[in-house]
């Protein structure tokens, strides 16, 4: 009889264990990072002359709504340009004129790439490399040219 | 040789006893490693140690995460509002409690309730005897004894803080979205924004994975060395808390320096 | 050459290194009889009885049971070793999270692969020896003290080993129970041609049932002889231990240098 109980609750216990897991996992977490291995994603690279702030695992968004990831960052030692590489989900296809923009969350949040497609009939494959780029905005420049601006008009 | 023991012992006793006890639970942990076949085969064993140790805590680890969610909830609200962020609330504890106070104190609350009874059981068994009669029937306590409460302290321990977790979040919700009117949607989205499936939840789990280890295996450990009298038994039973939450938080330092 | 079951050869024994149990002891047990250990408390007769269980291991000589030195044993001899040894704790020493049934068929469990009915018959037999048939349901927790030893004895019995150690069996039982205990031993021991080895300082219980008896002091062994010869030795610290005297080479005051008048500030 005692056996019944112990055998019963613990049961229970470890079902809401596993229930509170499941519910952590899918409700609370992200669910379209493309980190959750079973979603298929491509693989495309960008050339950009300043990344800015952008890190590795900032989102790529077209319209705002995340499409995929940054698994890498490095330096092209040939031409010097930044080479970012990222996964985009195999659901969202791009034509070959699709422009990337490192835009900023917020006013001052973190950086993050910004898609938009373009009108091609063609679209980017795997591996693929997106030709128009627009480089971070640097606040220095931005003043800098302010600043420029301003004494230009004086 | 002698000179180096001689030194060690003026760096202080605690000091010295330290690396005593920590040599003698490792070598307990390879012990119960070793023995685990048997109470797996015995099945029952383990599920008695789950019922007194994991059942037995759902109650102190579901209120408590609800009480800190809530907190989380009003602090949040509080110190967000100064920056007109309070939006993000959801975010603030969700990722609080995922990453950090879940693991901690699910762990910390788990050496105050089943590790200290784990301690007292054992020690007392070993103040009467017990333990002497297992062995002289060639029955190794370890084995019998401290591996089932191994294995279910470190099965417990995780999904504790599951559940704390969730407890938590739904005292954030609580406060942040009935008592204060923030909207639902806002509290939601923004949570799954930020939280990361791997980043957070999946290291919070392998946090509360690996405070269980130690404190469970510290809870025994504590039990197996006490003085065969009420006296040792209760300065066991101390020790299994204090040295289990100074250790869960030392660990957790190491682990979120590693980690995040 | 007769091998004794138990053979103790000049065994030393400290649990600290400052403070020496046993001094160079040696002792033999005969099959099949009933040996008495006695002494005052602290002359080392617990930790002896330890040494031939095997729960400590001297620092010095060697203990042989059933002819292995047990000190050299591995895990899997120790277990075949320990099937044949029964040993009865001073307060019974039951497992209090299981039931008498449990805790009696306990070994059976754990080192045979009997069958439940068997293994229930079997608790039933040795319960019924120690006249506790029917208690099986109980927990240890609703036993009085001297039915906790009985039952405990049931459990040592379990695997009807050939040697059994008794850890003061006597000791804070009522003069029912410790007639019915000193006849129980008796009877097992003759029932089953058992070893026993009794750690007591009831002369005159044990003076009834056993064959043999050894006095220990101080980690040694000062006397030896059958009940008879003991009675009539003239050994002063054995004389002093039976008669119960005050003064003798036992010393019952605590050996202090501070003087006892002075202290009070009397004149002496």
């Amino acid at each position: 009889m005692r056996r019944l109980t112990i055998d019963l609750s613990v049961g229970i216990f470890v079902l809401i264990g596993i229930l509170c897991l499941t519910f952590l996992a899918f409700r609370v977490a992200t669910s379209n990072t493309p980190g959750l291995g079973a979603t298929h994603t491509y693989t495309l690279y960008a050339n950009f002359n300043n990344i800015g702030s952008l890190k590795v695992t900032a989102p790529v968004k077209i319209s705002g709504f995340v499409v995929g990831r940054i698994t890498s960052i490095s330096l092209d030692t040939k031409t010097y340009k930044a080479v970012v590489i990222m996964q985009i989900n195999d659901n969202y296809k791009l034509s070959t004129d699709t422009s990337a923009e490192i835009l900023t969350t917020g006013l001052l949040g973190e950086q993050y790439i910004a898609l938009q497609s373009g009108a091609d009939n063609e679209y980017l494959k795997n591996g693929d490399t997106i030709s128009i780029t627009s480089s971070a905005i640097v606040l220095e420049e931005l003043i800098g040219k302010f600043m420029t601006n301003m004494t230009g008009k004086n | 040789m002698k000179y180096i023991f001689v030194r060690l012992q003026q760096l202080g006793h605690p000091f010295a006893e330290f690396i005593l006890h920590l040599g003698g639970i490792t070598s307990m942990l390879f012990e119960i490693i070793i023995s685990l076949g048997y109470p797996f085969r015995k099945f029952f064993l383990i599920m008695k140690e789950l019922y007194f140790c994991g059942v037995r805590s759902i109650v102190i680890i579901t209120v408590s995460g609800w009480f800190v969610g809530m907190v989380l909830g009003l602090q949040g609200y509080n110190t967000l509002q100064r920056f007109g962020s309070v939006s993000i609330l959801g975010s603030v504890v969700a990722l609080s409690l995922l990453r950090e106070l879940g693991p901690v104190l699910t762990a910390i609350l788990f050496a105050a309730r089943a590790g200290s009874g784990i301690t007292a059981e054992i020690g007392l068994m070993k103040a009467t005897e017990q333990l002497d009669a297992m062995n002289v029937m060639a029955v190794n306590p370890i084995k019998r004894i401290v591996a089932p409460k191994f294995i279910a302290g470190i099965v417990s321990v995780p999904l504790l803080s599951a559940l704390f977790n969730v407890s938590g979040i739904m005292g954030g919700y609580f406060v942040g979205v009935i008592l204060l009117k923030l909207d639902s949607g806002t509290f939601w989205s923004q949570m799954q924004d930020s939280v990361s499936l791997h980043n957070d939840v999946i290291n919070g789990i392998i946090k509360s994975f690996i405070f269980g280890v130690a404190v469970t295996l510290i809870s025994v450990y504590q039990g197996f060395i006490a003085k065969p009298t009420a006296e040792g038994v209760a300065i066991a039973t101390t020790n299994t808390v204090v040295s289990g939450a100074l250790t869960v938080l030392a660990l957790d330092f190491i682990l979120t320096a590693l980690m995040f | 050459m007769q091998t004794y079951p138990v053979n103790v050869k000049n065994i030393t024994f400290a649990y600290d290194e400052d403070c020496l149990i046993l001094k160079n002891l040696s002792i033999q047990i005969p099959k099949g009889k009933i040996v008495a250990i006695m002494g005052g408390s602290g002359s080392g007769k617990t930790t002896l009885l330890r040494q031939i269980s095997g729960q400590y291991t001297p620092q010095s000589g060697i203990v042989e049971v059933f002819g292995q030195d047990i000190v050299a044993l591995n895990e899997k001899k120790i277990l075949e070793l320990r099937k044949r040894i029964g040993v009865l704790f001073q307060f019974g020493a039951l497992f209090t999270d299981m039931s008498v049934y449990d805790n009696v068929a306990f070994s059976l469990k754990e080192h045979t692969n009997l069958p439940e009915s068997i293994i229930q018959k079997i608790v039933a037999m040795k319960l019924n020896a120690v006249g506790l048939f029917g208690t099986q349901e109980m927990m240890p927790q609703e036993l009085s003290g001297g039915m906790a030893r009985r039952v405990a004895l049931a459990r040592a019995m379990a695997l009807d080993p050939e040697l059994m150690l008794y850890d003061e069996p006597f000791t804070g039982l009522d003069p029912i129970s410790l007639n019915v205990a000193a006849m129980l031993i008796k009877k097992l021991n003759t029932a089953l041609g058992q070893t026993s080895i009794l750690i007591t300082h009831d002369i005159e219980t044990s003076m009834k049932i056993v064959d043999y008896i050894y006095f220990m002091a101080d980690g040694q062994i000062i006397a030896k002889g059958t009940p008879t010869e003991i009675h009539t030795t003239t050994n002063p610290a054995v004389r002093q231990f039976i008669q119960g005297k005050v003064d003798g080479p036992f010393h019952y005051e605590y050996p202090t240098k501070l003087d006892y008048n002075q202290y009070l500030g009397v004149k002496s």
